[in-house]
């Protein structure tokens, strides 16, 4: 029993580090935008490891390989038993060029709802992981997915156009029209991007018009 | 029978600590909250068997060096190793059942972890379990810890116990997520002779962890490593370990005490 006080100590540490990033304003303010215990406490590495996540998401799509991984076959040099450890590392981390495929594509999924949670600024996760949800046949999660990130990030146009596309696949034309109306609005030449977005947004925008206006259904 | 003894003492004095029934309760509370709360994923819970298996491979690593580092300061601090050898055990089976002692310990708190992980995999219905893959990952833990127990043996007779787990747990990070990447970067040394030479000869000294993480196979269903190749990484794996607790043994001979 005469390690416990210490341990107890250390334990209060920790729960006090915990509630403070979460009660006190000054530490909440670290972080603005986002208010998740697990943010306040691990401060700018979540940005690292959000990052992380969605690579992860990449790793998982080529079912476990990373670039490393398929650079690894080049001729073994001169050096002793470099063949024999280059084939262990080949063997040991697999190699091959392969795509998830069907339901397995869901395990993506969770990479992405992690990468949002540590940097809820991180646009390639919100974009990739709706068209994913998307694609695994989730549309109803897409959409919500899609519509954190346009909260979380009201200024950004990629949201917007995302959301916007997203809309138009699911015949939805007049939220389709308002999202990508927007978008033409937020529109900023930021980004290598940039300017294939504008097009999109155009192209988009004109057929959610063109289905729009002969109609003149009103969604549900 | 000297060294089985001290071995045995290891296991229940570890048994005694409480820091792996803290690593165990917050696994067991990953998995529920994995299998509760639900995140997506689908029914071949990659995402869920990857997340749990690399926190029980790297909880293992962290029980296993403290755990094997501690063994021989201890004694000595606790003039424990005095009494021991003055029952007519010599310096090396002591060195030899301590090692043992503390992987014996770490492969059983491990193989506690691991049942974690296949009741989970036996609660999501998941039909890995037939996976000869899963138990080569299993076997590859097993030995990488009985390297890890080794090589922190050999550094605690030259260093504090603090020293020994910090270095060890160094070139585990070191060579299982780096490993590769040195590789790659001494092939790249083209027309740097001795330097390259040099460079490899330490490379090939290094004790290779990455040879025994084989998650991502498992995970995504890659299938079990070739026999040959399983065998000698294992072989690799038991054969450094008798080197450094070999090594570890000899610096403690000559140790003033």
């Amino acid at each position: 029993m005469d390690g416990w006080p210490v341990r107890m100590a250390l334990a209060g540490g920790i729960i006090s580090v915990l509630l403070a990033s979460v009660l006190v304003p000054g530490l909440r303010a670290a972080s603005p935008q986002n208010t998740d215990v697990l943010v306040q406490v691990m401060g700018g590495t979540t940005e690292l490891a959000a990052e992380k996540a969605y690579r992860d998401a990449d790793v998982y799509l080529h079912a476990g390989v990373t670039g490393g991984n398929l650079a690894g076959n080049r001729k073994p040099g001169q050096l002793p038993l470099m063949g024999l450890v280059r084939r262990l590392h080949g063997e040991t981390a697999p190699k091959a060029h392969r795509h998830l495929q069907g339901d397995d594509e869901k395990e993506l999924l969770p990479w992405f709802m992690v990468a949002v949670r540590l940097n809820p600024r991180h646009m390639d996760a919100w974009r990739d992981g709706s068209y994913w949800f998307y694609r695994t046949g989730d549309s109803h999660r897409a959409e919500e997915f899609i519509s954190d990130g346009v909260r979380c990030n009201p200024r950004d146009y990629r949201l917007y156009l995302d959301r916007g596309i997203l809309y138009h696949r699911l015949k939805k034309w007049e939220s389709s029209v308002r999202d990508l109306e927007t978008a033409q609005k937020l529109w900023k030449n930021s980004s290598q991007d940039a300017p294939f977005d504008r097009k999109a947004i155009r192209i988009y925008l004109n057929d959610s018009r063109k289905h729009l206006k002969p109609s003149h259904t009103r969604e549900s | 029978m000297g060294s089985l003894a001290i071995a045995r003492l290891s296991i229940l004095e570890t048994m005694r600590r409480k820091e792996f029934y803290v690593i165990l309760v917050l696994i067991v509370g990953l998995v529920a909250w994995m299998q509760f709360l639900g995140v997506g994923a689908s029914g071949a819970g990659r995402f869920a068997k990857d997340i749990v298996m690399q926190v029980i491979w790297l909880a293992s690593f962290g029980l296993a060096a403290p755990l094997a580092a501690r063994q021989i300061t201890s004694d000595l601090e606790q003039k424990t190793a005095y009494v021991l050898m003055s029952r007519s055990v010599h310096r090396w089976q002591y060195v030899f059942g301590r090692a043992m002692g503390a992987a014996a310990a770490a492969v059983a708190c491990f193989a506690s972890l691991f049942f974690v992980l296949v009741v989970m995999l036996l609660v999501k219905g998941v039909h890995s379990l037939a996976d000869a893959g899963l138990w080569q990952a299993f076997a590859l833990q097993v030995v990488a810890l009985v390297m890890l127990c080794a090589i922190a043996v050999f550094f605690s007779t030259c260093a504090t116990s603090a020293g020994a787990v910090t270095f060890s747990l160094l070139l585990l990070i070191l060579m299982r997520y780096g490993g590769p990447a040195a590789l790659s970067r001494i092939e790249a040394m083209v027309n740097q002779g001795f330097l390259r030479e040099a460079a490899w000869a330490v490379y090939l000294a290094m004790p290779h962890f990455e040879f025994f993480n084989i998650t991502q196979r498992v995970v995504h269903g890659w299938g079990p490593l070739p026999l040959g190749l399983f065998v000698q990484v294992l072989a690799y794996g038991a054969g450094y370990s008798v080197f450094a607790i070999a090594l570890a043994a000899l610096l403690f001979r000559r140790r003033w005490l």
